[in-house]
């Protein structure tokens, strides 16, 4: 429970002493870090500390960019840096000592909310707390609804979604790499050529032993690979939109329609995402959609109109609710966030409110940061 | 309610026929003076006609456009060796080695041919990498390829994060110029982790996320040491454009939800 911790912290506001002595630092590993006479950079004499810590943990050396990060603030606690040094971290225990790093991180949400790693930082402890859940699994079912601003730690369903979707897809690929290519042997690691991008979902198909259906995945793919021409958009489209055609040609249908670059399938998704009766076509057709050439503004505008749509749907259809707001915040702009925090503020239904929480939690820019910061405070 | 975003917010309820009668009227006079809308709005009509659908309209296709698309899938299956007559010559073979003085003849020139060969292949490849030989054109035992790329994403995904974090967070001060030459360096190395990840199986949600990130990456790669803040600005633009940062977070989610499964699965 992210947010009740949240606003525990707030209200106890107290301050935990920083911790960690100042052990022996080690050498910087690269050049020292170039300060140009009269830049901001130069002007705080904690900045070559923060670059040897930051490097370090590009470099992944954990423990050595604590260090760094230790003596900065230590020797320049007023520093500009300070926020860098402890944010970082958190990140370092992150990799290291999940303890140690939820303490780290909810330490610095308690005494740094105006800094500009808050998102991250909540972001992060999000990730650390689904991890421990899923360590912890199987997790005992909630008893009753949670009220208010209770969310319990909960992945989004269409994360779970997305989760088995790429789980089927990487597993048939790595068997019919398997099966068909040519395999490189790189000392004990086996270098599978893996096919082009717009052949991926096409190895994807749950009938893949379908003779039937494969010839005709087949002919697709040889399609695409020859003449992108008004014929060739026009026969996908019709498959597409055709609700007789087998569900994984459709989907290979759908995702070619993106392979035309002087085409705008935005219609076509717009359609099945809206009116489609299949539930996992009408899913994909919205990601599709969300993912499509068209401008910020209109995906978003479309998507919101389409969540309004599905929301007044009998029955309500719940998953295309789903992948619409999981849309929205892949677009993340302005109009989305404040959709998002529309939706967990005043969303009837609850695991809706859950995901839309989540998701501000990872966009992570300024105004869903200030967004979040509002609800742990309760001021919406 | 009647700039052009707003109708175009309209146009799907229009097409479809479920606008209230002055919102229809207001739709329909902005479309007479409007060809984007107006091309907008009749490829959605002709699209909704077809859901659900009361006729294949693939089968409108004349027969000689299938016929050429099956010559063409045809084209493109590999081609199986044809199947050879065995050539007398065989038999006259088989029947010299059935005679037992011919058999040690044979023997002994095998032996030295493989000697031959052996000390040959051992002078030719002593040099060369093991990972250069091309192993087999074959199945390599029976299990499919372990999934080690997925720990190369998962470590791909976690130093990008790292950087954009990092650029994200720069404090930027006009007129100042940023030390980027860290960020250059882990860029050009992640561009090299990018290229080796996208020749892999991946998921096509993955793929997308990568070449996003290549964008971000190839900027960042070229940029100066010491980049002037409007381009770093431009950088980070194009980091939120995209929202790539949401987009890794959630990939390695449902990384770490599969790994959960995995090792459930396993146990």
């Amino acid at each position: 429970m992210l947010t009740n911790r949240l606003v525990v912290a707030l209200l106890m506001g107290c301050l935990l002493p920083v911790a960690g002595a100042v052990a022996e630092l080690p050498a910087p590993s690269h050049p020292p870090a170039m300060s140009a006479p009269g830049t901001g950079e130069a002007d705080d004499p904690a900045y070559a500390l923060y670059r040897d810590g930051y490097h370090s943990i590009l470099e992944e050396h954990w423990g050595e960019a604590r260090k760094f990060f230790a003596e900065l603030r230590h020797r320049f606690p007023g520093s500009r840096y300070r926020d860098d040094a402890e944010y970082w971290t958190a990140f370092s225990w992150k990799q290291e000592d999940p303890a140690k790093a939820r303490d780290a991180y909810e330490r610095f949400i308690r005494e740094r909310s105006g800094s500009t790693y808050f998102g991250d930082a909540v972001a992060d402890l999000r990730m650390l707390e689904i991890e421990a859940a899923l360590a912890d699994a199987p997790q005992p079912p909630p008893s009753g609804a949670p009220t208010g601003y209770e969310i319990r730690i909960r992945l989004p369903e269409e994360l779970r979604r997305i989760a088995r979707d790429m789980e089927h897809i990487a597993r048939a690929q790595s068997m019919t790499l398997h099966r068909n290519l040519m395999v490189l042997r790189e000392g004990d690691t086996l270098l599978a050529k893996a096919p082009p991008a717009s052949m991926r979902l096409r190895l994807f198909s749950p009938d893949a032993d379908d003779p039937e259906l494969q010839i005709r995945i087949n002919a697709l793919d040889a399609m695409i690979a020859g003449k992108r021409d008004e014929t060739a958009f026009k026969v996908l489209q019709d498959i597409a939109l055709d609700g007789r055609q087998p569900v994984p040609i459709r989907h290979v249908a759908l995702n070619s329609l993106t392979e035309f670059p002087q085409k705008d399938p935005g219609a076509v998704f717009l359609a099945v995402a809206n009116r489609d009766t299949n539930e996992t076509i009408q899913r994909i057709a919205i990601e599709l959609f969300a993912a499509s050439n068209r401008s910020r503004g209109d995906r978003t505008e479309r998507l919101m109109d389409m969540f309004r749509r599905f929301e007044k749907s009998a029955p309500r259809r719940e998953g295309a609710l789903s992948t619409t707001l999981y849309a929205l915040a892949t677009i993340g702009d302005d109009r989305a966030i404040d959709f998002i925090v529309h939706i967990a503020r005043s969303s009837t239904n609850q695991p809706l409110r859950s995901d839309a929480i989540y998701y501000l939690g990872n966009i992570g820019t300024d105004r869903a940061r200030q967004a979040l910061f509002r609800i742990v405070r309760g001021e919406y | 309610m009647s700039s052009h975003r707003d109708i175009r917010r309209l146009l799907y309820d229009f097409a479809a026929g479920q606008l209230e009668h002055h919102r229809h009227t207001l739709v329909e006079r902005h479309l007479e003076g409007c060809a984007e809308c107006r091309e907008e709005c009749t490829e959605l009509r002709a699209m909704l006609k077809r859901l659900p659908a009361e006729s294949n309209p693939s089968a409108d296709l004349p027969t000689a456009f299938w016929q050429e698309l099956l010559n063409d899938v045809s084209a493109r299956l590999p081609v199986r060796p044809k199947r050879r007559i065995i050539p007398a010559w065989i038999f006259d073979w088989l029947e010299f080695i059935s005679i037992p003085r011919h058999q040690a003849i044979i023997g002994a020139a095998t032996v030295l041919v493989l000697v031959a060969i052996i000390s040959g292949m051992w002078f030719a490849f002593r040099h060369e990498p093991v990972h250069k030989h091309i192993a087999a054109a074959t199945p390599v035992g029976t299990k499919p390829p372990a999934p080690a790329v997925n720990t190369r994403l998962k470590a791909y995904l976690r130093k990008s994060k790292v950087l954009l974090v990092g650029l994200n967070n720069m404090p930027l001060e006009e007129g100042t110029a940023v030390d980027l030459s860290l960020e250059r360096t882990t860029s050009r190395a992640l561009l090299h982790e990018a290229r080796y990840l996208k020749d892999q199986p991946l998921d096509e949600r993955s793929a997308a996320l990568i070449s996003d990130l290549e964008k971000i990456q190839i900027a960042l790669a070229n940029s100066r040491e010491r980049e002037d803040i409007p381009g770093l600005r431009l950088i980070r633009g194009g980091i939120q454009e995209e929202n790539l940062l949401f987009k890794i977070r959630i990939a390695e989610t449902v990384f770490t939800r599969l790994e959960d499964e995995t090792q459930h699965a396993d146990q």
